[in-house]
């Protein structure tokens, strides 16, 4: 007879032994294990709902490689854009470039756990996990390889996280908090418990459903076969959070789930958000970007909460108002300094903007005379006339320019601390940065670097410190100006 | 032109060398600054070593997927044959006391190849090595399989105690569970992979695999486990390889590599040794036997002579 999965598999899962020649506190040192460090009774029922066996996992993941390779294999490298529409192109280039190493980062952390989660049966999960990201890693490799004869700068794919490039320190600076450098119990909770049950979904499924309708098959395949991996190995989270709610750390979970909504929104926004409703073409938009928010990241994490009874973190007014904005405030500022991008940037359209005021409402009002008033400049004085120069305050906790709010509302805000002044987007960053400030004070943004001298203050020379070739890798304008509707006479009041 | 295991597995810590964003006096990042940068083994160049085998993801799953396919069919056919019920009682109970509590000190080498992953300053070292604890996995849940299979299902809970209380108290284990206990505190990287790969592995994958799950399982009317330990053995030749491999770069980018690997060889020998030596022992306590002396000494005459090509200077590389 042959054994049922159920039979034999806790005997495989669970194989911890109690150290007789080290120490335990050795074996798990509280630095890298996490805290609380409690004794290995708290964690002996840690249990998750996949259950995969290492036998189970080869032959599905072959299976899963196979299919999703077997797209690309069947595709003629010569027309591999012929059906792409541009911005399509740029988002790919913009997702390879900010998503491929953090996987292999993921893998890390994922390692990290496979050693020092406090359980065997959470190691044995975190071991298949890594190999997970050892995946969701070399497939946009190649991807992004295949890119690379039609549009040299798919060579981000491997090379953005080697760089300074801003937004790509931003996200180093959020994956080290997230994970590379974290404990155990700290990447089991901001990883899988907050970004890889909540975000991913929408950065893998909802992209998935653009790329089908995009023609992107290829992409699309790869997307939705990442997603199924995230889903099992997010499950490590739930089992690491019910046993520290279950000893004494509910505060702290909290802390560590608040904190983590708040900076996995700060980079969605800024990349999926832009990239879903600023680069993907028309046809292939199904939901908005709030849409998918609410409906895929915020109702699940609801039911996470709930499921714990922990609390809505206390800046859920702010974040829901932001809903409505912070991408598209954020989308001015990737237009007016798309040179500091390794991707091209774009204007909306006419019918674009018609059905960003469709599912904003106050879209035109509020944005309609921003990128008006780009349109007049570039008339008036070239593409020059629409770049800004200046210095954007950047914040000290997401490393982002700090303009997520519609114009005329600030969220801005300063902290003083042991002689030095930081500057925050909004109460969120500050209030993570205050929570754990011996983290975060020795960290300098671009600007506080550009300010004391380790990175040049001319843009020109920025460029290559951001490890962007002018003019061949710093992102244009997507239609180099050519929109059509500038053939149209001016409106003029 | 890359080749497809180049383009997939080269240069992908992009926080080595000492490049975290957030900065120093985090706990994580002094970690890895003290163990891996710090570390006393140290290559000008560290991409340049290869995977013999260059695996990559999708070779990885395809080639496992085939041998759990082979294992598979084994256990099937135990099924279909009454096997278990053609063994030996005595052979049984030796199963019972010294090859089912082998899935606790195997896990503890997943946890040693994990740590090694995560340490490693090249992405080629940390793919091969977290490969190899995905493969130590696998032998776990063989382990754990064939042990509820002989003797149940379910297996009760009191024969799951007895085999753990085997592997924390019976004397013929516990060199080896001190040995691998203090390899697991060993957090320089450089060290960790030399005790793992160099001086754990190649004893005990060998008694293991092809002693007592091998030679004496024939021997004792149980070629099955035998077939499949083969299977699992095709992992551990790999692991020999890859670390061949590593040493050969090592040694040919810093020739005062073979010196710093030897000491670390030196230093934990003797407990390997004792390790080998004292689980090598169980084999005559089987119902037909071996010889436990000569075994040992084979194996360390092996390992050693290994050891010792690895780590010689190879002219014109
Ligand atoms: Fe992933
Ligand atoms: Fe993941």
């Amino acid at each position: 007879m042959v054994l049922r999965r159920d039979d034999w598999l806790h005997v495989a899962r669970k194989v911890d032994w109690t150290p007789r020649y080290v120490d335990e506190r050795e074996l798990f040192p509280e630095e890298i294990s996490g805290r609380p460090w409690l004794p290995r009774e708290a964690w002996r029922d840690w249990n998750e709902a996949y259950r995969t066996t290492y036998r189970e996992y080869v032959a599905n993941q072959r299976e899963k490689d196979a299919a999703v390779l077997g797209v690309r294999a069947a595709l003629s490298k010569p027309r591999l854009f012929d059906d792409l529409d541009p911005g399509w192109v740029q988002l790919v280039k913009f997702h390879n470039g900010a998503v491929t190493l953090v996987e292999y980062a993921g893998a890390v952390a994922e390692l990290r756990m496979a050693r020092f989660g406090r359980d065997s049966a959470w190691r044995m999960m975190s071991t298949l996990g890594a190999l997970d990201e050892i995946r969701h890693t070399q497939i946009p490799l190649l991807i992004g390889h295949d890119m690379l004869a039609h549009d040299g700068n798919f060579d981000w794919t491997h090379k953005a996280f080697y760089t300074n490039e801003w937004v790509i320190l931003a996200a180093r600076h959020l994956f080290d908090d997230m994970f590379l450098a974290a404990d155990a119990i700290d990447s089991a909770i901001q990883l899988n418990f907050v970004f890889e049950t909540g975000f991913t979904n929408l950065q893998f499924m909802a992209m998935a459903a653009m790329a089908d309708r995009a023609h992107h098959h290829l992409f699309e395949k790869t997307l939705a076969s990442i997603q199924t991996d995230e889903a099992r190995h997010a499950q490590i989270g739930h089992p690491v959070m019910r046993t520290l709610l279950e000893n004494g750390s509910r505060e702290r979970a909290q802390y560590l789930v608040d904190k983590m909504w708040w900076r996995c929104w700060r980079l969605f926004l800024a990349l999926t958000g832009t990239a879903m409703e600023y680069l993907t073409p028309l046809s292939a938009r199904t939901r908005s970007f709030k849409e998918f928010m609410t409906e895929w990241v915020c109702d699940q994490f609801m039911k996470n909460l709930a499921e714990f009874d922990l609390e809505k973190p206390w800046f859920w007014d702010l974040f829901t108002e932001e809903l409505d904005y912070a991408h598209h405030s954020f989308q001015l500022g990737l237009y007016t300094y798309r040179t500091t991008l390794w991707f091209d940037v774009a204007m909306p359209d006419r019918a674009e903007r018609e059905w960003l005021n469709d599912k904003y409402p106050c879209w035109a009002e509020t944005y309609g005379p921003l990128w008006d008033q780009l349109e007049r400049r570039w008339e008036a004085g070239g593409e020059s006339n629409t770049l800004s120069y200046g210095l954007p305050g950047l914040c000290n906790l997401c490393q982002l320019p700090a303009l997520f709010m519609h114009p005329g509302r600030n969220t801005a805000c300063t902290l003083e601390m042991d002689g030095r002044r930081y500057l925050f987007c909004s109460q969120p960053c500050r209030w993570i940065f205050e929570q754990e400030s011996a983290r975060f004070a020795d960290h300098k943004s671009v600007v506080d670097r550009i300010v004391v001298g380790e990175a040049p203050g001319k843009l020109t020379d920025l460029h290559g410190w951001m490890g962007l070739e002018a003019p061949v890798e710093t992102g244009k304008d997507l239609r180099r100006g050519l929109n059509p509707w500038r053939l149209d006479p001016i409106p003029t009041t | 032109m890359p080749s497809e295991y180049e383009l997939v597995s080269s240069d992908l810590h992009y926080n080595h060398p000492l490049r975290f964003e957030l900065p120093e006096g985090n706990p994580v990042v002094d970690w890895y600054y003290r163990h891996r940068e710090g570390s006393a083994l140290q290559a000008r160049n560290w991409e340049q070593f290869a995977d013999p085998r260059r695996t990559t993801y999708r070779v990885y799953t395809q080639l496992e997927d085939g041998r759990e396919d082979v294992v598979d069919g084994l256990l099937r056919e135990i099924d279909e044959t009454a096997y278990d019920r053609q063994l030996d009682p005595e052979w049984v109970r030796f199963l019972d006391r010294w090859y089912f509590p082998l899935r606790f000190p195997v896990h503890g080498l997943q946890m040693l190849a994990s740590y090694i992953a995560q340490m490693a300053p090249s992405s080629r070292i940390t793919n091969c090595a977290a490969f190899q604890a995905a493969d130590e996995m696998r032998r776990v849940q063989r382990i754990a399989y064939r042990a509820v299979q002989l003797n149940g299902p379910p297996l009760d809970p009191e024969t799951a105690r007895r085999q753990q209380a085997a592997w924390e108290d019976a004397e013929a284990f516990q060199p080896l569970r001190e040995l691998i206990e203090r390899a697991l505190i060993t957090y320089d990287w450089g060290e960790a992979f030399a005790v793992t790969n160099a001086v754990i592995k190649p004893c005990i994958d060998r008694l293991i695999n092809q002693e007592v799950a091998g030679t004496l399982a024939t021997a004792n009317g149980d070629p099955i486990l035998t077939s499949i330990h083969f299977s699992l053995h095709e992992d551990a030749r790999w692991h020999r390889a890859w670390t061949a491999a590593l040493l050969r770069h090592l040694i040919n980018d810093t020739p005062a590599n073979a010196e710093l690997v030897s000491a670390w060889v030196s230093k934990w020998r003797p407990l390997a040794s004792q390790a080998l030596e004292a689980f090598a022992g169980v084999v005559a306590d089987a119902p037909v036997r071996l010889d436990p002396a000569a075994l040992a000494a084979r194996i360390s005459d092996e390992v050693s002579r290994e050891t010792e090509v690895a780590l010689q200077r190879q002219a014109g590389e």
